[in-house]
């Protein structure tokens, strides 16, 4: 018996372990004010969930679904994870095959319906139609959080454009920021802050179009260093509230000046066009004198388009509205700037908890639209709808709840408003994607998208607006035979 | 309850500054980390504070502190 006793011990302990996987659900149970969590009994017997009928987790029963007099706007039923691997193998295979005349195909993840009488993206198509041609160069600004920081994705869609359109440099270069770029390599020196409207706002003056403004303290030496990795024919330096002992002087990494400028405009927004002598790759920017309020500086083609980057990480967008309606418009004339790129809705999943939530990021992204396109009256505006997102539930990484219903909402926003809409959640999948382009490398769990997934989702963007460009040359053609 | 210390109580917390003082007029342009994320967050601390439920149209209408600080004391 004493021999059996380590065995019995085994057993009544296994059976205590079982009684309480059963008992304790998969929230936990609170006692003596402490909350326990337990492996649940599927985790326990390794079942995987049928993700085509998990409809526990969505708050709202019914879709949301646009009507105008007449668009309808798909719904889509969830694909199985054997359906997903399939769809997301083609997508791979599919961004591998050459950007030509033949593989470029109508998209169905673009929305760019036609609104009394007009298509959201001919204005933009308009603008690349003549970009050789004309003598300005115009500007495509790209919003976005964490997904688009430090140039990502916007510099794959510049090197798209770029097989097709004159379009040289890296576009907007922010003094400082919090992520390392892939398109330059930045060092900011001296005591430069950072000001943005989502954190660390600045009262009494102004942000530049991309939601920020760096200010320094004039008692140190404060300069940015940068090596942009790309050839470019023009640099300009965007400021405000110059003074008339401020100067910046640019400097070649041999400490040749380039060029020299007295930084004193008082106005909320001005343009230099800082001439330099010779477009070095590594510049020294040295700002000497009281700070002004310093939004950026650029590196662009003499003509044709730019693709501008301003990724603001761990927001949902809504600050981009306490730029003065009066203040974007002013920037975007004086930069030329013809369309906007808008992309959010990662970071609210955790906040979608209710009907209510859901529909205040509706409404909120309903008004952060429109302030862009309130801006941009003779411009364009896409947005780039929500990507599917996951957290870990009990150990299992399943997509957040609700995110096809946010998509939905945007989607809604974007069509009813005169704006083309890009869906991004269903060109991954749809529910649950993010499990299976995680698996395949693709993208985190969180959403952010790898190399390969980037390149996938860019060459999709950009085939989709290929297409549609070339219906609007077809258009454009009828109307003047 | 004092709504007004209870309310900047929670404003402290949610926007993560101790030494935030609030007033009628302060909007969320006047409090770095108030953004519509943190928004929601300190609103769902509101109502379980002050025991209150408020709809989406009440949400939405709110401008300034003053307007949440009387929407607080019209359902307490």
């Amino acid at each position: 018996m004493e021999k059996h006793k380590p065995v019995f011990f085994i057993i009544y302990l296994l059976s205590f372990l079982f009684i309480v996987i059963f008992i304790i659900k998969i929230n936990g149970k609170f006692i003596f004010n402490t909350k326990i969590k337990f492996v649940s009994i599927d985790n326990f017997l390794n079942k995987k969930k049928d993700t085509t009928s998990n409809q526990q987790n969505t708050i709202l029963s019914k879709r949301i679904e646009a009507k105008s007099d007449s668009i309808i706007l798909p719904i889509y039923e969830s694909k199985s994870e054997s359906e997903l691997n399939i769809y997301i193998d083609s997508l791979i295979k599919i961004s591998k095959l050459d950007l030509n005349e033949s593989n470029i195909k109508e998209s169905p993840f673009l929305y760019n319906y036609q609104i009394n009488g007009k298509y959201p993206l001919d204005s933009f198509f308009e603008k690349i139609s003549n970009a050789d041609s004309s003598s300005k160069l115009f500007r495509i600004a790209h919003y976005g959080d964490s997904q688009i920081e430090g140039d990502r994705m916007t510099f794959e869609l510049r090197k798209l454009f770029r097989s097709k359109f004159l379009c040289e440099g890296v576009g907007y270069v922010p003094m400082q920021d919090i992520t390392d770029p892939v398109s330059y390599v930045r060092k900011s020196n001296g005591s430069w802050t950072r000001y943005t409207v989502f954190t660390n706002k600045i009262k009494g003056f102004s942000y530049g179009q991309g939601g920020s403004v760096y200010r320094y303290a004039p008692s140190l030496k404060s300069s940015v260093s940068l090596n942009i990795l790309s050839s470019y024919k023009k640099a300009y330096l965007y400021y405000g509230f110059g003074s008339d002992s401020c100067f910046l002087d640019v400097y070649s990494s041999k400490r040749n000046l380039l060029a020299s400028h007295h930084i004193n405009q008082k106005s909320k927004f001005n343009v230099i066009d800082l001439n330099l002598s010779s477009n070095e790759t590594n510049l020294d920017f040295v700002f000497r004198g009281p700070s002004p309020s310093v939004y950026g500086v650029s590196f662009d083609g003499q003509k044709g388009m730019q693709f501008d980057n301003y990724g603001l990480r761990g927001q949902a967008g809504d600050g981009l509205m306490l730029i003065p309606q009066s203040d974007l418009i002013d920037m975007y004339n004086k930069t030329n700037t013809s369309m906007a790129i808008v992309q959010f809705g990662g970071n609210v999943v955790q906040g979608i908890k209710s009907e209510k939530s859901l529909n205040f990021y509706g409404n909120i992204y309903k008004n952060l639209y429109l302030h862009f396109k309130s801006a941009l009256s003779n411009g364009s505006v896409l947005i780039i709808g929500i990507n599917d997102v996951s957290r870990s539930v009990n150990g299992v990484y399943e997509s957040y709840p609700n995110i096809g219903e946010m998509r939905n909402l945007q989607r809604k926003s974007a069509v009813e408003n005169g704006m083309a809409f890009f869906d991004i959640y269903q060109l991954m999948g749809g529910e649950n994607s993010v499990k299976i382009w995680n698996e395949k490398g693709l993208a985190s769990r969180d959403g952010h998208y790898s190399d390969k997934g980037r390149d996938i989702v860019c060459k999709e963007i950009y085939k989709a607006l290929m297409y549609e460009y070339k219906k609007y040359l077809t258009r454009k053609n009828k109307v003047h035979e | 309850m004092n709504i007004k210390e209870t309310l900047q109580e929670i404003f402290r917390t949610v926007f993560e500054d101790a030494e935030l003082q609030i007033n009628e007029e302060m909007t969320a342009n006047d409090v770095s980390n108030w953004t519509s994320l943190t928004h929601l967050i300190m609103i769902e601390k509101v109502e379980n504070t002050f025991k209150i439920k408020l709809t989406l149209k009440e949400l939405i209408k709110l401008k300034k502190v003053g307007d949440l600080m009387d929407l607080i004391q019209q359902k307490s």
